[in-house]
Order: structure tokens, then C-alpha cells, then sequence
């Protein structure tokens, strides 16, 4: 995390530190991630930064994503769903 | 437009009917949904609330445009009505700000970047669901609404935006500041575990 890579022309560690969790979002506009691509392609330091922060990312989505509905819940939304569509189906029948 | 912007179209849904909309849905909303309520019950409710709410709104949805989105929103407006007003805010970790990227750097001056491989794979392996909920949900609310977002879904900054009424600023900004947060927790919780050493040269 220095700030010694860098030239006029490309970022710096501290630009590329500042903007590293939009660039992991995927959310710069393609001439930003041009560019900090640019300097993790020669900046080990921030290349490992960046490796960290993705993989912490990537554990932490895999790990709250494993939440599942439980069966009886599947059940209950489907019959609500099935109910209002019947409903719909045969208005006069109310 | 940014990256992600650009490649929204993919997730893009059209001509099916709810049921096959909302299935895959679930797991994902339900998830969401504990997350907000902290309670099953609630949770259980809140979904079917939304799913009562998406069959009889499904005039408002524009087929082609994104319905995870869409669902979601009817989600996050029916917790604000019905449920929110019930549950007191509490603020159980300070606001203060934490660092940028504090797992790596406490990882670093820890030493442990040399002595371990892939540090935080094995940080958050060792770390069990109930502490990462537990990390997630100590965050003050407008934190861990985005957060919740952000971590269940792949949801761009402006979908959440678009979905909270917030401006993408706000999103990002939020959403900054409770990973610094989360990390934080999620560090002092592996700490408090003995799964990483409070300071150099002390395992445990």
C-alpha cells in the first residue's frame, strides 16, 4: 500500500486503493478499470490487495447466499399465488 | 454507464408468468428478509406479505425490465410499512469510521500474509454462519439494508438506489462505509474467537 508506482498518465496506488471496492463492484466506467488494470498489471502490492478483497467478497457472498426458504414457506407463497390467480380467473365466484 | 451497467441486459426476464418468476426467488428473499426482521416468523410473513403484494401489483411490472428488482422493492416497502415501526433502532456497534480494508491490514501487520496461503479464505471459512450474521446484523440499519442488498444479490449500485428511493451516491457511499464496518466486526469477532492473534507473536 504505497504510493511509489504511478506515473503522470496512470493512477497511483492511492487511486487505485481509493477505487478498488467500485472496480471489484464492477462499477467504474470501462476507461476507470481500464486503467487500474493498467496498474495491478504492474504493481504486485495492490495485485495481492486486490486478490484479497475479492476473495473476502466472494467468501462472504458464498457463505450469506446459503440461506435457503424453508419448505413449508415454498408451500405457503405457492398457495397464495395459486389463490389470487384463481381468484382472478373467476371473478364472480367471490 | 458503468461496466456493470453495460451488461444488465443479460438478467433480464420476459414472457413468463409469476410463479416462474418468483421461484428462484425465494431462497434469496427469504435470506433477505431475516436479515431485516432478525426474526423467522417475521421473515416468513414479510415474504408471503410481498408475494400477496407481487400477484395482485403485477399490472405495475414492465415485462423485460429486471423483476428481482422489482420484487425486491415490493419486499423493502412492505417492511418499512408493516414491520420497521415495530422493532426499536439499536445501534450495537460504534460509528465511529473504521479503516479501509481492515482485514488486510490488521491480516498485514499481523505477519499472517507471510505464514498462510490464502489468509482470508481461511479467516471467513473459520469464521460460523452465526458470527457473520452477527457481524452483519450489528450494523446500523441504513448500513445493513445495503449491505444486505449488495451481499445477497447481485444488484448494481442503481438498483439498489432505484429500489431504496436513495440517491446512487448514497448507495455507494453507504455501502462503503459498511464494508469498512462489517469488516471491522468480522475481524474482532475472529479475534474474540482466537481464530487470529490480537497482536504479533500472540496465537490465540
Amino acid at each position: 500500500m504505497t504510493t511509489m508506482v504511478g506515473n503522470a498518465n496512470g493512477y497511483t496506488c492511492e487511486d487505485v486503493e481509493g477505487l478498488l471496492d467500485d472496480f471489484l463492484d464492477g462499477e467504474l466506467a470501462p476507461w476507470q478499470k481500464e486503467k487500474i488494470e493498467e496498474h495491478l498489471a504492474e504493481c504486485g502490492s495492490c495485485a495481492g490487495g486486490q486478490s484479497f478483497e475479492a476473495e473476502v467478497l466472494v467468501q462472504l457472498k458464498d457463505r450469506l447466499r446459503a440461506t435457503k426458504a424453508p419448505a413449508e414457506l415454498v408451500d405457503k407463497v405457492e398457495r397464495v399465488m395459486r389463490e389470487v390467480k384463481e381468484g382472478e380467473e373467476a371473478p364472480g365466484d367471490a | 454507464m458503468t461496466e456493470r451497467e453495460e451488461t444488465r441486459g443479460e438478467s433480464r426476464e420476459e414472457g413468463e408468468n409469476i410463479q416462474e418468476l418468483l421461484r428462484p426467488l425465494l431462497d434469496p428473499a427469504y435470506g433477505f428478509c431475516l436479515r431485516l426482521t432478525r426474526n423467522e416468523q417475521d421473515a416468513e410473513d414479510l415474504i408471503q406479505e410481498a408475494a400477496l403484494r407481487a400477484c395482485r401489483g403485477l399490472e405495475s411490472y414492465r415485462p423485460g425490465t429486471n423483476f428481482k428488482a422489482w420484487f425486491f422493492k415490493i419486499i423493502v416497502n412492505a417492511f418499512y410499512e408493516r414491520f420497521r415501526k415495530t422493532r426499536p433502532e439499536d445501534h450495537s456497534i460504534g460509528l465511529e469510521d473504521a479503516p479501509a480494508h481492515y482485514v488486510r491490514q490488521r491480516v498485514v501487520e499481523l505477519g499472517l500474509d507471510k505464514r498462510y496461503p490464502d489468509p482470508a479464505r481461511q479467516l471467513i471459512s473459520r469464521l460460523g454462519m452465526e458470527q457473520i450474521e452477527q457481524a452483519l446484523q450489528s450494523l446500523p440499519e441504513e448500513y445493513r439494508m445495503v449491505c444486505n442488498m449488495y451481499f445477497i444479490e447481485d444488484f448494481t449500485y442503481r438498483e439498489i438506489a432505484d429500489m431504496l428511493g436513495i440517491p446512487i451516491g448514497t448507495v455507494r457511499s453507504r455501502l462503503h462505509r459498511g464494508r469498512k464496518l462489517l469488516q471491522k466486526q468480522l475481524w474482532e469477532l475472529a479475534v474474540r474467537e482466537g481464530i487470529v492473534p490480537r497482536s504479533r507473536g500472540r496465537e490465540g
